[in-house]
């Protein structure tokens, strides 16, 4: 054990934690923002529709 | 709720992650001591075993949810129940990835197909199928249907798989869930804000990462007080 450089395989298990947890909040923030879109899409549809 | 109260409550989990995550850290790498075996290798354990509590949990509420669904028929199940399996996906991603880093200075080996092992990269193929068969189905009910099906399917997979195999490094082995016990912080902060889920799923993964944030800590604390002798035996 005292051989290996235990730190380069804690450093790397942590970088990999964090990768997996940003690359899922970003997964979420963009579909959440695709969602707002798409609502605000509609509000404006609704909108037209009733002034017609 | 309003969109103002849901806004207030996404920027109060914000903040509550970032503190969870510096807290966590500081517990993780400063609080808790250098193991006495495995040296700082072990503070991997602070996040692996944590989101393997988390990722298992999650997909027992899947498991829950599929079968309220079935039930009531009400669509709010299935969002829960697709909720639990993404987050038990990337939760037991996180397990999969360190899993292997962990082992590989300890084992000498990055993988052994022992049949726990195996069988955990198999229920993680499932449930990522479970999310990829939900975008081939169109009918939003039919899709509802089908996935609460899998979901029960899969849990019943899950229990004659993976818990049907103790090995003498996971779950099973009483004192580890003993001294993960404060883990289970994560699970509580992983689905303390599900009630809120229908109006507004986009802060459900800051809660997440805050509670695990938290428990992460705690569980640096829980190894401090309980561990020593623990991991005198490091075979697959």
């Amino acid at each position: 054990m005292e051989k290996i450089n235990t730190m380069n395989y804690l450093f790397a298990a942590y970088v990999a934690i964090w990768i997996i947890l940003a690359l899922y909040l970003y997964s979420i923030h963009s579909r959440e923002q695709s969602l707002r879109e798409e609502v605000r899409r509609l509000r404006d549809l609704l909108e037209k529709k009733s002034r017609q | 709720m309003d969109q103002r109260g849901q806004a207030r409550l996404d920027e109060f989990l914000g903040a509550l992650l970032f503190a969870g995550m510096i807290l966590a850290l500081y517990m993780a790498f400063l609080q808790a001591p250098r193991e006495k075996t495995m040296g700082d290798l072990q503070r991997i354990f602070y996040f692996h075993v944590s989101s393997g509590i988390t990722g298992l949990t999650a997909f027992a509420v899947n498991f829950a949810a599929s079968v309220m669904y079935l039930v009531r028929r009400n669509r709010w199940w299935d969002h829960v129940a697709l909720s639990s399996a993404e987050l038990g996906v990337m939760f037991l991603s996180i397990v999969l990835v360190t899993g292997p880093i962990w082992a590989k200075p300890v084992w000498f080996v990055w993988w052994t197909w022992s049949p726990r092992l195996t069988s955990s990269l198999v229920l993680w193929m499932l449930y990522v199928a479970y999310l990829l068969v939900r975008n081939y189905v169109l009918d939003p009910d039919r899709r509802a249907l089908v996935s609460a099906v899998f979901g029960i399917v899969y849990c019943v997979v899950f229990d004659s798989l993976v818990a049907g195999h103790p090995s003498s490094t996971h779950a099973g082995d009483r004192r580890i869930v003993a001294v993960h016990a404060p883990g289970f912080l994560y699970v509580l902060g992983s689905f303390s804000d599900l009630v809120h889920l229908s109006p507004a799923p986009a802060f459900l993964p800051r809660s997440v990462a805050a509670g695990g944030g938290v428990a992460a800590a705690a569980c640096g604390h829980g190894f401090l007080k309980g561990a020593p002798g623990l991991w005198k035996r490091s075979t697959p």
